[in-house]
């Protein structure tokens, strides 16, 4: 163990100083939506009317139960296409592959911004704007995904399979006996990442869905500005309710955020 | 038993390709189609129209304007996002696991909730009369601008809160990285008399530079593409102080119809994208071996 000098624990308050600093506008947030200042004794009281003016006046619990679905649908079809095309580009052999994995990664280089106009007039022309299809379909499967899922195939052992194969599994009884169960660490890797940026998805929902009651929530939240600019506690309790179960997601799955992060980074 | 052909394989990659070539590959096209088009959103028609999308947008001085602010916010953002996470973690560093396990969940939560709430929050914080950033400037005697009503401040405000939401991820990646060099070299550089600015520069920032050209690729492309902050904060305002090239294409496509200028925009966007990416993948093949 070395020796810590000043100049380090000067470092590390700096440090923490920095990162509390960093939690203050999410406490802010709630301390805005939860409490008043009671103008008599001069302290903050705990005060439930903005939550109640939220689920009263607003369809918020149908913009989050429309987030639900989507996000769930979005990181169940990730799951399974993603292992089900990683597993194939990792292990298989066939004229072309290596091709068309190439070509996936190479989707990956044009971000969704650019193409939100073709796909618009694409899935509007098909009448399916304001439907979870709409929603939905687009990001069932990305090339991230692919990328990551045949990464983390690669390491396995490919005897395993062969011996499964061996075992009379044919191709699809191989994929879930073997593959599933065995990929279960990057499931849960890409599965929350995955959940996190279809849940904070916003522009695609705000273009596809016009109608109020298809909006995601970051869509429904983002429409109280106009409405509802000045009723502060009103917007900071529609903020909070969008942002804890996220936090709360965060808590409890900290290990596999983290660990999703270092998948595309390089030894240094 | 390796080389033999599996024809199953494209059975298993069909589900993942399919859908990534009618929502991106396919788009891509249409793009590039759409943008040498004129629409007609009411009538649904459309036709050639040769460079006219182009042309007009380089004479558009809103365009110039969404260009300058982008490069400016991305100028301002990535260094920013990377001189703070990386002191940080260079800070972090000799202390205990437990310390960096704190910091790490500390500075990445507000990363995991939307944009959309965070810019909502950070509304608030810059509000000129009620905001926590304005009254803490008064307390401290100095009397803060109008922050996102202001042209001048519009861009920054916009810019320090992106730097402060987004310091998780660098700051992990830089952790794991000054974490995963040896001992030794530190304990030389200690030796031989260096301090801790100097075993910076010469012992730790050469050994992580893989993941600070990773991360500044991520990061810039990534700011290109800022959008919701400024959809939720500023509409583009005031007086286009903070209207961006994503912003641009939304205004023009979904405010205006103009589909043919905006996609003339995105396919600029998606040619200075693409050339941040290859760039990207020239800068990190080279290696560093220790």
């Amino acid at each position: 163990m070395n020796r810590i000098s000043p100049w380090q624990k000067i470092g590390l308050g700096l440090v923490l100083l920095l990162a509390l600093l960093n939690l203050v506008p999410t406490v802010w947030m709630i301390l805005l939506a939860a409490t008043r200042v009671d103008a008599g004794r001069g302290a903050l009281r705990l005060d439930g009317a903005a939550f109640h003016r939220l689920f009263t006046e607003l369809p918020v619990w149908r913009w989050a139960i429309n987030s639900l679905c989507v996000s769930v649908a979005v990181t169940a079809g990730n799951l399974l296409f993603c292992s089900m095309a990683g597993y194939a580009f990792a292990k298989k052999r066939a004229p072309g592959l290596q091709a068309l994995f190439w070509l996936c990664l190479a989707t990956m280089m044009v971000p969704a911004q650019v193409t939100v106009i073709p796909l618009f007039l694409m899935v509007a022309g098909l009448g399916l704007s304001n439907t979870y299809v709409a929603l939905i379909a687009p990001t069932l499967a990305t090339a991230f995904g692919v990328f990551m899922m045949r990464q983390f195939i690669s390491t396995l052992p490919t005897s395993l399979f062969e011996a499964a194969r061996l075992d009379g599994c044919n191709e699809w009884q191989t994929f879930t006996h073997i593959v599933l169960p065995l990929v279960r660490p990057a499931v849960a890797v890409l599965g929350v990442f995955v959940f996190t940026s279809s849940w904070n998805d916003f522009l695609w929902p705000l273009v596809i869905c016009n109608r109020r009651d298809m909006w995601t929530l970051p869509v429904g939240l983002a429409s109280l500005k106009n409405e509802f600019n000045v009723d502060v506690p009103l917007m900071m309790a529609g903020a909070t309710f969008a942002a804890l179960p996220m936090i709360a997601l965060f808590f409890a799955l900290q290990r596999h955020f983290v660990s999703g992060l270092t998948v595309g980074a390089v030894k240094g | 038993m390796k080389s033999r052909i599996d024809w199953t394989a494209y059975g298993f990659v069909a589900p993942a390709l399919l859908i990534l070539a009618l929502a991106h590959a396919y788009p891509i096209l249409k793009l590039c189609v759409l943008s040498v088009q004129e629409t007609d959103v009411l009538r649904g028609t459309a036709h050639w129209c040769g460079l006219a999308n182009f042309s007009g947008l380089l004479a558009d001085e809103h365009l110039w304007t969404s260009v300058r602010n982008t490069l400016v916010y991305s100028l301002g953002v990535v260094p920013g996002i990377l001189l703070v996470s990386l002191a940080l973690a260079f800070a972090c560093q000799p202390f205990a696991a437990r310390w960096q396990r704190f910091m790490r969940a500390a500075l990445y939560l507000p990363g995991v909730v939307s944009v959309v709430v965070t810019a909502m929050v950070w509304t608030r914080v810059y509000d000129p009369q009620f905001g926590l950033l304005n009254r803490t400037l008064a307390w401290l005697g100095v009397n803060g601008p109008t922050w996102l009503g202001d042209p001048r401040w519009a861009l920054s405000a916009i810019v320090i809160m992106s730097i402060f939401t987004a310091l998780g991820t660098p700051f992990i990646l830089f952790l794991t990285a000054i974490n995963g060099v040896p001992k030794e070299y530190y304990e030389a550089s200690e030796i031989d008399g260096a301090g801790p600015g100097r075993t910076f520069l010469a012992v730790t920032l050469p050994l992580i530079r893989p993941t600070l050209l990773y991360l500044l690729i991520i990061l810039t492309i990534g700011s290109f593409q800022v959008f919701s902050a400024v959809y939720v904060m500023t509409e583009g305002g005031p007086n286009y102080a903070t209207f961006t090239a994503v912003y641009m294409v939304y205004e023009e496509a979904f405010r205006y119809f103009d589909f043919g200028r905006a996609s003339a925009l995105s396919v600029i966007l998606m040619a200075a994208l693409a050339l941040l990416a290859l760039a990207q993948f020239r800068w990190l093949s080279s290696e560093v071996e220790y």
